[in-house]
Formats: C-alpha cells, structure tokens, sequence
C-alpha cells in the first residue's frame, strides 16, 4: 500500500471515530431530553388529579352547609353525596353533560373510613370516566371531614372520608 | 498549519464532545437526589393540612356532641374528660394513630402526629417509624382553655 493510501485510509478512521462519538452523544441528548418531557408530562398528569380533588371540594353539589360549620377543611354533606352518587349512576345525560366537561376522563371516589369510633368503609362512586385509550392513571388522595346531618339533628356529627380522584391519560 | 497542530486540534474536539457528554451522563444519574417539585409538595401539604383538620373535627364514640377538638382541649388543660373509660389525651393519642395508619401507613407514608400545649410540651404524640425521604409539615393552632396549643403532623416519603 502507498504511503497516501494509508494517509486517507486513517483519516476515513479517525472520522468514522468521530462520528460515532457524535451519535453516541447525540443519542444520549435525545434519550434524556425525551425522559425530562415524560417527567414533566406525568407531572402535569398528576397535577390534573389535584385540580380535579379541589373543583369536587368546591362543589355546592357535595360542600357542607348550615349552621355550625367550620372552614379549613374539605368538608363534605352526606346527605348531598348520596344523592348525588345515586343521580350519577342513573343519569347518562348528566355524567355526559357539564360533570364530563368539568371532569373529563376521571374517577371521583368518596370513601367514609372513621364513623364515631368504628373504622369501616363506605364507598361513594361520584364520576365515572375510564376512556378506552387509556395509558396511564394518576390517583390524588385526601383526607376529608364529613358531615352526617341524620346523627344528632340539627347540628348532625363528622365522621373522616378519603376523597380519591384518578385522572386517566390517554394515547 | 503544521500537520501535527492539526492533529492536536481534532484531539481537542474529540476531549470536548466526551466532556459534554460525560457532564450528560453525571447529571442523569444524579437526578434522583434531586428536590420534589413545588407540585408534589403542594400535593403533600393539601393532605397534611386537610389530615389534622378532619382529624380535630371527628365525632368521638362517647358523645355526639363533642368532637375530637374538645378533647384535645381538654388533653391540654385539665385532663378530666373520660371518653370510653379512657382519659381524654390517651383516647385522642389511640383514634388519632387508628385513623392514621389506615390512611398514611397503608400508602407507605410514615408520620409524626404531635399536639403541644401553651408551654410547647408535647402532650400527644404519635410515630408510625422512621422517617425517611422528604418530609412535609402542616401545624394547626387552636385556642383552648388552657391557652394557645398546637397540633401538627409531619408527613414522610
């Protein structure tokens, strides 16, 4: 082999090095900027949980009202739960309706776990909306007072729930 | 330019482009030790804050009309209340842990549940385990008969 070919033959080695290098390097951007997407992605995900537990804290539907009722915690009627439950599960118009544009593809779940003394459970199913594309899901949740105006009429007793809402992400 | 300073150059390319890439590669792995997002600690004080107020406000077995709060009240006064024959700080120290490890201690989520009096002695207190990874604090004062008090809880993991 001639002198000169050797000459090019390393400088084709010494760039195809470099390019490889290269690759690698813009590989791994790649790969990390794609990671730190999907993480804040999730996060937002999550976050859409957390909205979805405040908007259902504030409903007039479910929020306790009348006398002797204190501020600083969610607080839901029981009264207002179950019938709200009850209407929810009859009722495709109004699952359909303004609860599907406020809560669009979610679970909202009120669970009663303290009553006086006894841990027992009682679950509400508030909305429904698993959507067949589902990918993920992103579960917030809350402790929440709530209040049985049926005990000890009028001023009613607090018992202790978990307010769980699941957001679904989709494809 | 001589052949040799050329040659020198591209070392120097190549030094740098594994540089940046091996600053890349630290910073991915390092990631993990890195702080929660204001989101998540957001997440986490809503659930402490909410946590002691459904708590104070619970009805207790032995009467409808007193709640958690008269109790905690009374912990940190006089101590003379009975609830289930059990006196007022020992019954609020033994529910308050029943609710907690049926809420955080399922999810994996130690705890430090406290409630001080005027003079910042501690009265109730209440640990599920060590508490390890990051830690969120919510304090709720109360004014009680004894003067101020405060409860707090520290949410771990």
């Amino acid at each position: 082999m001639k002198k000169a070919q050797i000459m090019s033959m390393e400088t084709i080695a010494v760039l195809l090095v470099f390019f490889i290098i290269l690759m690698f390097v813009f590989i791994f951007y790649i790969s990390f900027r794609s990671g730190a997407i999907e993480e804040k992605q999730e996060e937002f995900h999550s976050q859409q949980a957390v909205q979805i537990a405040m908007e259902v804290a504030n409903l007039p539907e479910l929020e306790c009202s009348g006398a002797g009722i204190e501020l600083g915690v969610d607080c839901f009627d029981k009264l207002k739960i179950e019938a709200l439950s009850d209407l929810m599960q009859g009722s495709i118009e109004l699952r359909a309706g303004i609860y599907q544009e406020k809560f669009g593809n979610s679970k909202i779940m009120i669970r009663e776990i303290y009553n006086m003394g006894q841990i027992k459970e009682t679950n509400w199913t508030i909305y429904d909306r698993e959507p067949e594309n589902k990918k993920d899901e992103f579960v917030f949740q809350n402790l929440v007072s709530i209040h049985d105006p049926t005990i000890n009429a009028p001023i009613g007793i607090r018992t202790i729930g978990v307010l769980e809402t699941i957001f679904y992400s989709t494809e | 330019m001589k052949k040799a300073q050329i040659e020198m150059m591209g070392l120097v390319v190549i030094v740098l482009i594994l540089a940046i890439g091996f600053l890349f590669l630290v910073s991915y792995l390092t990631r993990g030790g890195e702080l929660e997002s204001p989101q998540v600690i957001y997440q986490k004080e809503l659930l402490a804050y909410n946590t002691i107020g459904a708590i104070i406000q619970a009805t207790p077995a032995c009467g409808v009309d007193i709640s958690m709060t008269d109790l905690i009240d009374d912990c940190v006064s006089f101590n003379e209340m009975s609830c289930l024959g059990l006196d007022s700080c020992t019954y609020v120290s033994l529910e308050a842990a029943r609710i907690l490890n049926k809420t955080l201690n399922i999810r994996q989520q130690q705890y430090y549940f406290y409630v001080l009096d005027s003079g910042q002695q501690l009265k109730i207190s209440i640990a599920s385990g060590e508490c390890l990874g990051n830690r969120v604090s919510a304090t709720q004062p109360l004014t009680s008969k004894a003067g101020e008090l405060v409860i707090g809880i520290d949410i771990c993991g």
